[in-house]
């Protein structure tokens, strides 16, 4: 009996003890592929923007200072909250996070929201060495329905990853279906059939969220549900939840101090969103993976945020973008389709 | 993720349609999902995802089982979830003259299962031990084959614990996986004279430790 046969064996007799998948799993895999990207992982990259960040004025200094403060702190091997001049840009966007309108939305109407991503799908080999990277750059305008119950609308069109201003490729439009009394809603063409009768509504205007720090802290650790450490996921929750929808100005102050009180968030120094922005911003880093939320260095306007990796840990390149993504447009409009007047829309 | 990445962001249009592998040209049941290829159904998926469907339907329960092989039953329902999930979020860039999609999800689900090589081999470490203590002696296992592959078992799953996460996916992909070396250079994302490379060392370790004093020099290739 040779290797290859002794294998055989060894499969079959494992096989006994396999049920096989379950009869949910087909379910679970429609239900996630309907449901719009969220991050639960690290997804792709894309190289090609100068990594240069120029900090000017009395900030950079900050910076300086606190960098040491933050490299001292951990050869102690402590989880402080964030570092203090992260915490600083955390309440710099908080304030201006308050200074943005407010967008009012009827259950019936909808945000649209205009945003870039950049993402890498890499080759890879068994080893986990990475063997080839390629970049999909992609313009989304999403009309997502503020209740959760009306059908909404995706378009996309690919676009130059060295020049994400630039088309490559023409535009592809996807009905996302609603949700109403817990079962989807037919829509022609609608991203995968939901499963009858299973369905939650995804609200992108959500009103009820909590509107202080402390509050708002519960509210990520409650609702994280990826398998990562705790902290890690609850500012990975924090950049789902601005991504997924509309936040108001009060409960996106109040997510920008949460996040400032999560152990192990500092400042990452070289910070592009996918539309090649300039910012500052605050990371959580975890396997050697950089998870930023991006700001604009003078307003403090969350911008985008990005993926990138850092240490051998991740088994990239350190420097590879994974992914990142830029907020352009933020509005409120009556129709799927229907694009926003000038001067009502917002970012962030 | 591991994804076979070769196109441009425009590959949708490019790429050109795989005619049905089987079935009438040009009838009516060609036009039925389960006669359009692989590639086929990701094409159609990039304007109707609904019609991605059919790939779970095609391949999830070989999948599983792979999946479950090495890492068990419960992990391997969520490695599969996640192979799905990232197929379908990399579908554009799909290879659409691939008419079957198999080697590229085994190359997902693998990288997936590298995520859980501490899964993996606690999972082998529990069956050496569970193997050794069983004792071969019953009447009706008495046939000699038998004897000899229940075994190699204890060995066999501590062998595997010793090959490198490169050489253990390159073996198993093969002899679990049923994939052919072409389909397993695919799924790895290297060249085929790497995939026989490694195997021929995985199955020389293996054959060593199975107290084998034949090292294999054989490269037949399956289809």
């Amino acid at each position: 009996m040779n290797e290859l046969m002794s294998l055989q064996d060894l499969g079959d007799t494992l096989d006994q003890e396999l049920r096989g998948p379950s009869p949910q799993l087909r379910d679970r895999v429609l239900t996630d592929i309907g449901r719009p990207p969220g991050r639960a992982m690290p997804r792709r990259p894309r190289p090609g923007f100068g990594r240069r960040l120029v900090i000017r004025g009395s900030l950079a200094v900050a910076l300086a200072a606190a960098l040491f403060t933050a490299s001292t702190l951990r050869l102690w091997g402590t989880a402080p909250a964030a570092s203090a001049q992260a915490a600083e840009i955390l309440r710099r966007a908080a304030v201006a996070a308050q200074q943005q309108p407010t967008l009012a939305a009827g259950p019936a109407q909808f945000v649209y929201v205009e945003s870039l991503e950049s993402a890498a799908a890499m080759t890879g080999d068994a080893s986990g060495r990475i063997t080839s990277v390629h970049v999909d750059t992609n313009l989304y305008e999403e009309w997502n329905s503020a209740s959760g119950t009306r059908n909404g609308l995706q378009r996309t069109q690919p676009r130059s990853p060295s020049s994400p201003g630039r088309p490559a490729g023409s535009w592809q439009t996807t009905a996302l279906p609603g949700c109403r009394n817990g079962r989807p809603n037919p829509a022609a063409g609608a991203a995968m059939a939901l499963p009858a009768g299973r369905c939650v509504p995804q609200p992108a205007y959500q009103a009820g969220l909590p509107r202080s720090a402390r509050a708002m802290s519960a509210y990520l650790y409650r609702n994280s549900h990826g398998q990562n450490p705790p902290a890690v996921q609850a500012f990975i929750t924090a950049g789902d939840l601005i991504r997924g929808s509309y936040v108001r100005p009060a409960a996106l102050a109040a997510l920008f101090a949460a996040v400032a009180q999560i152990p192990g968030v500092s400042v990452a120094h070289h910070a592009l969103n996918a539309a090649g922005q300039r910012g500052v911003a605050v990371q959580q880093t975890y396997r050697g993976i950089s998870e930023q939320l991006i700001f604009n260095p003078r307003t403090y306007a969350f911008i985008g945020e990005r993926q990138v990796a850092i240490g051998a840990s991740s088994g990239l390149r350190v420097g590879t973008v994974l992914d990142s993504t830029a907020i352009l447009r933020v509005a409120v409009v009556n129709q799927a389709g229907e694009f926003p007047r000038p001067g009502r829309s917002g970012t962030g | 993720m591991a994804t076979t990445v070769n196109q441009g962001p425009d590959a949708a249009s490019r790429g050109r349609a795989v005619p049905p592998a089987a079935g009438p040209p040009g009838g009516l049941a060609a036009e039925s999902a389960d006669d359009l290829a692989d590639s086929a159904a990701i094409r159609a998926s990039l304007q109707e995802p609904e019609r991605f469907a059919v790939l779970y339907d095609r391949h999830a329960a070989a999948l599983h089982r792979y999946a479950g092989r090495r890492v068990g039953d419960e992990v391997a329902e969520d490695l599969v979830a996640a192979t799905f999930l990232a197929a379908f979020r990399a579908r554009q860039r799909y290879d659409l003259a691939r008419p079957s999609a198999r080697p590229w999800l085994f190359g997902i689900l693998t990288k997936e299962i590298a995520r859980r090589h501490r899964t993996e081999k606690a999972r082998f470490r529990a069956l050496e031990r569970a193997w050794s203590d069983r004792p071969v002696d019953g009447l009706a296992d008495q046939v000699a084959a038998d004897v000899s592959a229940r075994a190699a078992r204890a060995p066999l799953a501590a062998a595997l614990l010793c090959l490198s996460s490169a050489e253990r996916s390159v073996l198993l992909l093969i002899a679990w996986g049923d994939l052919s070396y072409g389909e397993a250079a695919q799924a790895l994302g290297i060249p085929v004279g790497t995939v026989r490379s490694r195997l021929n060392r995985a199955r020389r370790k293996v054959s060593e430790a199975l107290g084998g004093t034949n090292p294999v020099a054989v490269t037949e290739e399956r289809s």
